[in-house]
């Protein structure tokens, strides 16, 4: 019955939408008709592929990159005091401004190029990592604590063989969230200052009055997103061996 | 050892007040029901917990506490769990207790049961050889043979290092040949029985 559900709630949108469309007699300019939305993507030039490409790439480098960045921030942090009591309040603080409000600085310092954008990502992912991952050592459980201090072990040992592990363990909320920011703030550079991309083809397709064009473009972020999401938990899984 | 005027609270809840014990034994055992305090003792000698007063805390140190609970790394084989705390191998091999330890060097914690899984964490805080060894019910989940062969050795092949051990099996600390401390029901604890 479950598994019914599930297979029903991914083709539930399409329904509401063609019954809606076809039934309700909403206007285009509301609602825009099914096939016309799936037309739209033949028009586009260069093909909706190397837009999507574009957007894929951009935002899975900037959150790689930025994974890696905030778990060696955390670490470092972790293990100097001095460090941490210099960063912390930088890093709290700058997590408190949302990274959108960021995209006219970046534009300011990188222009429109591709760095940029990747910055944007790594900064947003980044500081939320480091967060995360400074809870997670901040609760190490006492059992393991009181092993550390028995056998007296080394700062650097323990971020290798503890801090690391033990980050990726607790990480996966933190990253998944960091993921569909990452593709809203790609999405949002990409309409504010680029040639190519989903939000390129959405400031386009507004600009154009294209409601087809712009449907579409959502629904593959949908997608976009949805899949990507799913490839980090597999990904993930794969990489807490010691859970299996 | 010797411990003098110990006084300890979680919160309001206070285990010592004034409490005054000494021992001369080599062994010292914890016996009573649960939650009287055994681990709390533990935690305050082995200076994993600061009393609320000044107190006179005469114990060797330092001390290895292997608590009730797993502390072997999850993501870590028994290997890389002992190598972790600077066992090596070749100096190791030849231990009376390696034994008990050889099969399972490539087995992670959730490939084993918990009896593997404590037998490792003793073998481990008992190559360690600290002056002090806390031990908080150390047998539990353990089959008889290897816990035979544990407390042989700690008895015959270990005088060097003070132990001091809980468990809810009297018979245990009067097998080793301790001198046990009886742990009364109500809390807050101010004497003890020797």
């Amino acid at each position: 019955m479950l598994r019914l559900a599930k297979i029903f709630g991914f083709v539930l949108f399409p329904l509401i939408w063609i019954t809606l469309k076809y039934f309700g007699e909403i206007a285009d300019r509301y609602l825009p008709d099914p096939i016309a939305v799936l037309e739209s993507a033949s028009l586009v030039d260069p093909s909706i592929a190397v837009h999507t490409f574009y957007t894929v790439t951009r935002f899975t480098t900037g959150f790689v990159f930025g994974t890696t960045l905030g778990v060696g921030i955390t670490l470092i942090m972790y293990r100097s005091s001095l460090i941490n009591a210099l960063l912390l309040p930088i890093i709290q603080s700058s997590r408190a401004i949302p990274a959108v409000a960021l995209i006219p600085f970046f534009i300011l310092w990188f222009g429109f190029s591709e760095v940029g954008r990747y910055f944007l990502v790594l900064t947003g992912t980044a500081f939320n990592v480091a967060v995360a991952g400074l809870e997670i050592l901040s609760k190490i459980p006492e059992r393991y604590s009181i092993m550390f201090a028995s056998f007296g072990l080394k700062p650097t040992q323990f971020c290798i063989r503890y801090g690391l592990p033990s980050i990726c363990d607790g990480l996966l909320p933190t990253l998944r969230f960091s993921l569909s920011s990452s593709i809203g703030l790609i999405v949002a550079s990409e309409m504010l200052g680029a040639q190519v991309g989903l939000g390129y083809l959405a400031q386009s397709a507004r600009a154009t009055f294209s409601l087809d064009l712009l449907f579409l473009v959502v629904i593959l972020l949908g997608i976009i997103s949805s899949i990507a999401d799913w490839l980090l938990i597999i990904l993930w899984g794969k990489l807490l061996f010691w859970r299996r | 050892m010797r411990v003098e005027g110990l006084s300890f609270s979680y919160g309001n809840q206070a285990v010592f007040e004034g409490l005054n014990f000494a021992s001369e034994s080599r062994i010292v055992g914890l016996s009573g029901p649960p939650g009287c305090g055994k681990t709390t003792l533990l935690k305050i000698l082995a200076g994993h917990l600061t009393p609320n007063y000044h107190v006179v805390l005469d114990v060797p140190s330092p001390s290895t506490l292997v608590l009730q609970e797993d502390a072997l790394l999850p993501w870590l084989t028994v290997m890389q769990n002992l190598e972790l705390v600077g066992f090596q191998i070749d100096t190791f091999s030849g231990h009376p207790l390696w034994g008990l330890v050889d099969p399972l060097l490539t087995k992670r914690p959730n490939q084993m049961s918990f009896g593997q899984r404590r037998t490792v964490e003793l073998y481990r805080a008992i190559v360690n050889k600290p002056p002090l060894l806390c031990l908080d019910e150390p047998f539990n989940f353990i089959d008889l043979t290897t816990r035979n062969l544990f407390m042989k050795f700690l008895m015959d092949k270990y005088p060097m290092v003070k132990i001091v051990m809980s468990t809810h099996h009297v018979d245990e600390l009067v097998e080793l040949g301790a001198d046990i401390l009886k742990f009364p029901r109500q809390l807050p604890i101010s004497a003890m029985e020797g």
